[in-house]
């Protein structure tokens, strides 16, 4: 009889020693520009958006999935249907936007389920997707298609970026399951620094500076889907900062676009 | 081979006098634009864009012909579970595609006489068209025609059920002829 016999054999015995996790300190890649501007921590220009990595077809099991990784934003994304949906009748389609965190997707970590921050970004990014698919809900009545993304890593508490990039990967995997689109969306974030107007701010650049701007655009149709803004900022830096943000989604576009057609 | 048409892009010139079809769509500005990522064909003057990829699975549409086994029956209605959509499966997915067969579209003569007792029993494989997308529950089905009804069925002995007549079936085994809404068999 060891000590065994007085524990809640119920429970996983820890080791006698424990000591708390070290985490590093938070850290935003220092190295990402061209180092010719000197107006921003990373060393980008004002207009230079942070290197986009996308990927299709990585979930085998979804209808079409996807994977963006924009600075240090991850996110995959998988999307399913069309397929039955349960009462109540609805003439058109419908999509279920589901956003989920990892627990590790942010400095401090995240408690599951009691998190508030991803219903309102799923409402957000329903919005900014859902001009990009009138033809496809018209045309699937009495269906849901579900949309789910897991961000891997974001900037919270800033959520531009893990909105834009939400966006654009969402698109991604909804052309890569096949569903009609009327473009191609990708999102970018734009934020209003002391320095000036900064595109794809990194978290901590969104967080000091004034006002943002995440915008949804359909570049093929010189459409936005959806303008969300923080912050003050007089009518004409908002506009100034809606067509830097316009102006990058093309670069973004393009990146999608190549993927996408490298993969058919 | 060349680049992939992608969503939202303008089809090439030589298809802009063609009838949008699959894979297509006409936008606000009157363009005629892809909406899925794929290259176009032109076929008697519809154009469409497709990836050449065969389609996995089916949804119902009004018209299209659904195979289903049946799951419920009540004196106005028998009730059906969707498996095949045009001969493609349905999605896979926790809801089922649900379908009715009410009474009065069993059969095109005679309605009033039709019991569903005698057209259909549970497990019977049917073979039906989509009147309607139906109410929130389910699709509106019909077996009112020659080739549509009853495709596959055990008898009461549990034996297969051959067709005999458009309303009669019966069992390979015992002989004994039970009731259905037979579908003319395929050749």
């Amino acid at each position: 009889m060891s000590i065994q016999g007085f524990t809640d054999r119920r429970r996983l015995p820890g080791p006698e020693k424990s000591f708390p996790t070290v985490y590093d300190a938070p850290e935003e890649p220092t190295t990402t520009g061209n180092g010719k501007g000197k107006g921003r921590a990373d060393g980008r220009e004002a207009a230079e958006m942070r290197d986009v990595f996308l990927n299709s077809g990585l979930i085998s099991q979804a209808n079409g999935s996807a994977y963006i990784e924009c600075g240090s934003v991850k996110i995959a994304c998988a999307v399913y249907g069309p397929r039955a949906k349960p009462p109540p009748y609805s003439p058109q389609g419908t999509v279920n936007v589901e956003i989920k965190f990892a627990p590790f997707a942010s400095h401090p970590r995240r408690a599951p389920l009691r998190d508030t921050e991803p219903p309102h970004l799923s409402h957000l990014l329903t919005q900014s997707l859902l001009p990009a698919l009138t033809l496809h809900l018209s045309q699937h009545p009495k269906s849901v298609t579900d949309i789910w993304l897991l961000v891997l890593q974001s900037e919270s508490p800033s959520l531009e970026s893990t909105l834009a990039a939400g966006l654009s990967v969402a698109c991604a995997a909804l052309a890569d399951a096949g569903v009609a689109l009327n473009g191609l969306g990708v999102g970018v974030a734009v934020a209003k620094t002391e320095e000036g107007i900064a595109v794809d701010p990194t978290g901590r650049e969104a967080r000091a500076g004034g006002a943002r701007v995440t915008l949804g655009v359909l570049p093929a149709l010189d459409t936005l889907t959806d303008v969300w803004m923080t912050g003050q900022a007089s009518v004409a830096d908002v506009l100034g900062m809606v067509d830097c943000a316009v102006a990058a989604s093309a670069g973004v576009h393009g990146r999608v676009a190549g993927v996408l057609a490298g993969a058919v | 081979m060349t680049t992939p048409l992608l969503p939202g892009q303008p089809l090439p010139a030589e298809s802009k006098q063609s009838q949008p079809g699959q894979g297509c769509y006409v936008s606000k500005d009157g363009i005629l634009r892809a909406s899925v990522v794929g290259y176009p064909a032109t076929s008697n003057g519809v154009v469409s864009v497709t990836t050449g990829k065969p389609d996995t699975s089916a949804l119902p549409e009004i018209g299209a012909i659904v195979t289903g086994v049946v799951s419920q029956l009540t004196p106005q209605q028998a009730t059906l579970t969707m498996t095949l959509v045009n001969n493609l499966p349905t999605p896979v997915s926790s809801a089922d595609f649900v379908g009715v067969i009410r009474v009065s579209d069993v059969r095109a003569t005679e309605k009033d006489k039709v019991k569903i007792g005698e057209s259909f029993r549970l497990g019977d494989t049917v073979k039906a068209s989509v009147l309607s997308l139906g109410d929130a529950r389910s699709y509106f089905l019909s077996t009112a025609d020659k080739h549509l009804g009853v495709i596959a069925a055990t008898s009461e002995a549990g034996n297969p059920l051959i067709p005999v007549s458009w309303q009669e079936m019966e069992d390979e085994v015992t002989g004994v002829k039970e009731k259905r809404k037979v579908a003319k068999p395929e050749v």
